[in-house]
């Protein structure tokens, strides 16, 4: 049941650099179905053609095929139902057309569980009298956003359990094999990686960016314009992208229209490819190619403007404060609280005590590391002495008045300053709620905001809160850094 | 049967002719044959014995032969096949069992006389040969050769792969090895181009062998005093009504199921509608209600089927299959009410017909709150008064420890379990039956003699007699069998060789058996490193090195994208340092340094690293009270991974180091 030799001739010219997968293909599936086995696993990390390949090969065997993309399933039943009616719609053998009452009263209504969709598909088949051989695709098995591992198992079962003698399954997954099945030896066809010339042979070998206007596209010049182009692109991007085929794809189609404007505005023929690229260069070194967080504008097309700060900016003063401190919290060790916070200087800092290793943990930047879970309590805290030590209002230059007693102000100033509690003046637990519902700060766990248990870690990063900082005025990295 | 004795004679004189009798006499004896194998069926141990009498039989003859030493060797090779041919024939037809008996006193007095003879003559030879003699029919048995695992067969050609089996045993001759390869290599020569519908249906056949389900039970070695164990089981509570429960143990892919199946295929051809099977699989019935929920479908469906057989009218049709009721409650006691009485009521043409139950993945079961349905199982399987069988089959050797003391109470404690082979031999004669051709299926090919050259160049492949040194396929036997010890996987290996046979080609092409391996991934997480970019590589070497440096259990984006900038300084540094002479400052000009790329693009590095598994989700693996083991690696693939999320690397630096080619600049990074 081997393929003929001129059709895999045009398969490899369609599919390059996998003949040897092709061929392990066809002796896995064929035509007839009892030469075939019963599950097939393609394995291959990244975008290498694996759906691609088989969906060529399928074609050109001519097998009666339904191929479901799993990931677009969002529980494992819609998953089921998918297989089930593309089973049955590919079949050719579902007469009565658009009577899904009846089908539904004949193979149950919902297919709730594997149990059911076995049972179901075992009717519909002894129903119809369907032997041909059928290979179901089951493509991004992996990617199916309900856990799938339990349903592979239940899958390669399936003609053990049944007699769904013409059903053959292959699965495509980018990832590792699941422990699950790892012991049943299913045949498997791992693709390898390409290298960096084949990627470039296969770009090049289809043109898939056109300039839109017929002289020039119809001109021989423009596929080769069109392969230096790609030359330059896997060139520039190979070390981002790897060989993940679809990665540079996106990167080609995304530069294409900005690029080959000089030649459509007609400054440069299409054969002078360098002269366009010359002037198309930043076009390349932007980040904002491979960049995927930043989404076009619907209104006006263009990119959206990256924020740097998020959406701090317009919090009034006190949140901000608020948040500065719980971000001390978080990232300042509880037991250097004394030391850092505390006007009691006695507290000697112990820390350099043991002789000193070039790497320890205690050497890690904090700020690199995850946030940890702080006492309301002790954010208040750490509040109060922040605003007491740099908050505008407290911290005014007085103004040399020679009538009054300079040390007779600062004297009151202390005392107020002594005096301050900043719970007395504002509603900060109003505050807290309100940082909280804006996702600024976030608790343990999903209790009452208020509830004694509860432990809160700040949520913005160190880029956020430096900009927050220089806007109020605060000198953050003193409380940080570790004295030397 | 009287032919016998004069062909064998001209058998021993010369190969061709015996070829060209073989098929015509196996023709006439096809009766005979279909006696053996009935007989095989109901009396497996016996049968089994007598095959291991020819085995003694000849055994004896060695011993006659080496009693009578000479240096004419050759000659009395020949005279020993005389002598043994006719006594072997003639074991057969009589009763096996008293053979045995005979032939055990024979080589008795023949070592009793043998070795003392032997010994007047030369001590240290003597003691050598009677070592040989003690070894040779132990190997025997443990591995069996050709006769056994083709037991139905009993025609020249067998006898002469029997003699081909001794023979390395016995003293070597020379002229006898040569005259057998020439035959071979004339059969092959002969059939360089086969019948194309010959080429076809062998390829079907073989790869129908290698794809579907292991039908050569009774053959392998290695399951067959299994099968009998478990069709004995199942005979006697289809015969006696007798109820039984047992536990069958094999690791994945030994065979299990294709031993029960077997079993139960059997049973049927003997005992046709006589009981009902009743299968479950943990996988696909998922819990206790879906469970029973089957068993009521299957149960309904059967009895139907029983109905329809029997030739009942529809009314009986209607009212036969109600075991399934819309309540689950209701299914159960209905259940349990019409197997405790007994099931004459629900069929006319017998009463009290048995069930065997066939649960698979049997420890999974063991989960559901209080073991309901296995403890009503055991329970039935030991009170009722129909004849309940139940086998669990699992790939847990702990299985029975896991049932409740009240459900463990009502099971017979009969455990039955599939073992490895133990030696390479075993594992080959055990593989090759799915790759070898039956004496039956030969008879049904255009022309039978491609089926013997296809068997034979099997065999010749595996020896590599073609090109001396080690064959691929006896590679791939050896690798299996030190690795894995998987049939299954051997069969996946020699696939794509079978399939690639066509009419010019007719027999499997050595050089392919490596094909399916080396479209393998090596090592998954080499094959990961390989498929990585180089942006991903420098993450992942990053992050190592972060593990690495500060001893970390776990590592997050921001740790990592620090490490890797300081590491790309310092690569930048150190491959433009060291040119301080004027002319290379042209070069350093032109030295390319690597460009730290910006975080937000190495965010999504990092992502795909995630979704490649190649990083962790933190604490994944936890054990629980009973010792299970809970996993949530990758659990729950959020594609979205945060900044500062601990991951850990499941990569170590030294083994990233290892896993780099030289080529690869970056590995002087793996470097601390």
């Amino acid at each position: 049941m081997t393929i003929p030799p001129e059709v895999k001739r045009s398969l490899s010219h369609t599919v390059k650099f996998r003949s040897n997968e092709i061929e392990l293909l066809s002796s896995f599936i064929s035509l007839n179905a009892s030469n075939s086995s019963s599950a097939l696993i393609i394995h291959g990390y990244k975008s290498v053609g694996k759906t691609f390949t088989v969906e060529n090969y399928l074609t050109y065997l001519g097998v009666r095929n339904s191929i479901i993309r799993c990931d677009e399933c969002v529980t494992n039943r819609v998953l089921l139902q998918r297989c089930f009616n593309k089973i049955k719609s590919d079949s050719g053998k579902n007469n009565n057309n658009n009577n899904d009452q009846i089908d539904k009263l004949k193979f149950g209504k919902s297919l709730e569980s594997f149990y059911n969709f076995a049972n179901a598909l075992e009717k519909f088949i002894e129903n119809s009298n369907y032997t041909d051989h059928h290979v179901l695709v089951l493509d991004r098995f992996d990617q199916c956003m309900e856990s799938t591992n339990d349903l592979f198992i239940a899958f390669l079962r399936l003609r053990e359990i049944s007699k769904l003698d013409n059903l053959s399954i292959i699965f495509i997954i980018s990832t590792d094999i699941p422990k699950e099945i790892v012991t049943s030896t299913i045949p498997t066809i791992y693709f390898k990686p390409y290298t960096e010339i084949q990627i470039t042979e296969i770009l090049q070998s289809s043109q898939s960016c056109l300039f839109g206007i017929e002289e020039i596209d119809n001109n021989p010049s423009s596929y080769e314009f069109w392969k230096q182009y790609a030359k330059i692109v896997v060139d520039l991007f190979f070390s981002y992208t790897g060989s993940d085929l679809n990665l540079l794809m996106d990167i080609i189609i995304k530069i294409w229209d900005k690029f080959i404007e000089p030649v459509i505005e007609g400054k440069y023929n299409v054969n002078e490819f360098v002269k366009v690229y010359r002037q198309g260069s930043e076009l390349f070194t932007n980040e904002n190619v491979i960049n995927n967080s930043l989404i076009r504008e619907y209104s006006t097309l263009q990119e959206e403007k990256p924020t740097t700060n998020g959406n701090v900016e317009d919090l009034p003063i006190h949140s901000k404060f608020i948040l500065i401190a719980s971000y001390l919290a978080s990232f300042v060790e509880q037991k250097d609280d004394l030391h850092k916070f505390s006007k009691v200087k006695a507290v000697k800092y112990k820390k350099r005590v043991f002789s000193h290793k070039p790497n320890t943990k205690n050497d890690i930047d904090s700020r690199l590391l995850s946030p940890g879970f702080f006492d309301l309590e002790r954010m208040f805290a750490i509040l109060s002495v922040i605003y007491r030590n740099t908050a505008p209002s407290l911290n005014q230059q007085t103004e040399i008045n020679l009538e009054n007693d300079v040390a007779q102000i600062e004297e009151k100033k202390d005392i107020e300053r002594a005096k301050f509690t900043l719970s007395r003046n504002t509603d900060l637990y109003s505050q807290v709620a309100t940082l909280f519902s804006l996702g600024l700060i976030s608790k343990s766990a999903a209790s009452d905001i208020l509830g004694a248990r509860v432990r809160w870690k700040c949520n913005i990063s160190w880029q956020t809160a430096e900009a927050l900082c220089k806007e109020v005025d605060f000198p953050i990295l003193d409380y940080l850094a570790d004295e030397p | 049967m009287n032919g016998d004795p004069h062909d064998s004679n001209e058998f021993s004189s010369d190969f061709r002719p015996v070829r060209r009798l073989s098929s015509q006499e196996l023709k006439s004896d096809k009766s005979f044959q279909k006696i053996k194998q009935r007989s095989k069926l109901l009396y497996q141990q016996p049968d089994q014995s007598s095959s291991s009498t020819s085995e003694q039989t000849e055994d004896s003859v060695i011993g006659v032969k080496r009693t009578g030493e000479s240096s004419n060797t050759n000659q009395l090779s020949k005279k020993a096949k005389t002598i043994e041919i006719p006594s072997v024939s003639k074991s057969i037809p009589s009763n096996p069992s008293n053979k045995v008996d005979k032939f055990a006193k024979i080589r008795g007095i023949k070592l009793t006389t043998s070795q003392p003879f032997s010994a007047f003559q030369d001590v240290s030879f003597g003691v050598e040969r009677s070592s040989d003699r003690i070894r040779v029919p132990s190997t025997k048995i443990t591995i069996p050769k050709d006769p056994i695992t083709n037991p139905a067969i009993v025609s020249k050609d067998d006898l002469e792969t029997v003699t081909n089996g001794t023979k390395p045993l016995s003293v070597s001759d020379g002229i006898e090895n040569d005259l057998v390869n020439d035959t071979e290599i004339e059969g092959n020569g002969e059939l360089k181009k086969a019948d194309l519908s010959d080429v076809d249906s062998v390829k079907n056949y073989v790869l129908s062998q290698l794809i579907g389900k292991f039908t050569k039970v009774r053959e392998a070695s290695l399951l067959r005093e299994k099968y009998s164990e478990i069709y004995n089981m199942f005979e006697n509570t289809v015969v006696h009504n007798e109820g039984h429960s047992a536990l069958l143990f094999g690791s994945r892919k030994s065979g299990k199921t294709s031993l029960i199946n077997q079993a139960i295929d059997d049973l049927s051809k003997n005992y046709k509608d006589q009981f009902l099977v009743v299968k479950l699989n943990f996988f696909i019935h998922s819990d206790d209600s879906i469970a029973l929920r089957e068993i009521a479908r299957q149960l309904d469906k059967k009895v139907k089927e029983l109905n329809h057989n029997a030739g009942d009218d529809i009314e009986s049709d209607l009212e036969a299959g109600n075991f399934e009721q819309r309540s689950i409650n209701d299914t159960f006691a209905n259940i349990l009410s019409i197997l405790d009485k007994d099931l004459s009521t629900q069929i006319s043409t017998q009463s009290k017909i048995p069930i065997i139950f066939i649960i698979d993945e049997f420890e999974r079961f063991t989960n559901s709150s209080k073991q309901t349905l296995l403890y009503n199982l055991f329970d039935l399987s030991q009170s009722s008064e129909t004849a309940i069988t139940v086998v669990g089959v699992s790939s847990k050797v702990t299985t029975r420890e896991l049932l409740e003391k009240r459900v463990r109470s009502r099971f017979s404690q009969r455990i039955i379990s599939l073992h490895k082979p133990n030696t390479v031999e075993e594992f080959w004669d055990n593989a090759k039956l799915n790759l070898l051709l039956d004496e039956e299926f030969i008879n049904t090919l255009v022309d039978p003699k491609y089926g013997y050259s296809w068997n034979e160049s099997i065999n010749n492949i595996y020896e590599g007699k073609n090109n001396n040194g080690v064959s691929s396929l006896s590679k791939l036997v050896l690798h299996n069998y030190y690795t894995l010890k998987n049939f299954v996987e051997f069969n996946n290996n020699c696939i794509p060789v079978i399939s690639e046979i066509s009419e010019n080609e007719p027999f499997p092409s050595e050089s392919s058996f490596l094909k399916y391996t080396n479209c393998q991934e090596i090592n998954n997480r080499q094959s990961i490193i390989n498929a990585l970019s180089d942006l991903e590589l420098m993450l992942i070497i990053a992050a190592a090195r972060c593990i690495e440096k500060f001893d970390l259990p776990t590592v997050n984006f921001n740790l990592a994208y620090a490490e890797y900038q300081g590491m790309i300084k310092e690569f930048n540094l150190n491959t433009t340092t060291g040119v301080n002479s004027l002319d290379s400052r042209f070069r350093t000009n032109f030295k390319i340094n690597q460009k730290i790329w910006s975080s937000k693009i190495l965010k999504n590095s990092w992502e795909t690293l995630y979704r490649l598994g190649i990083l962790l989700d933190s604490a994944g693996i936890t054990t629980n009270n009973d010792g299970h083991i809970i996993t949530n690696v990758n659990l729950n693939k959020n594609l979205i991974i945060e900044e500062n999320k601990m991951v850990q690397a499941d990569i170590t630096l030294e083994e990233l180091s290892n896993l780099l080619n030289d080529s690869v600049i970056f590995k002087k990074l793996t470097k601390l």
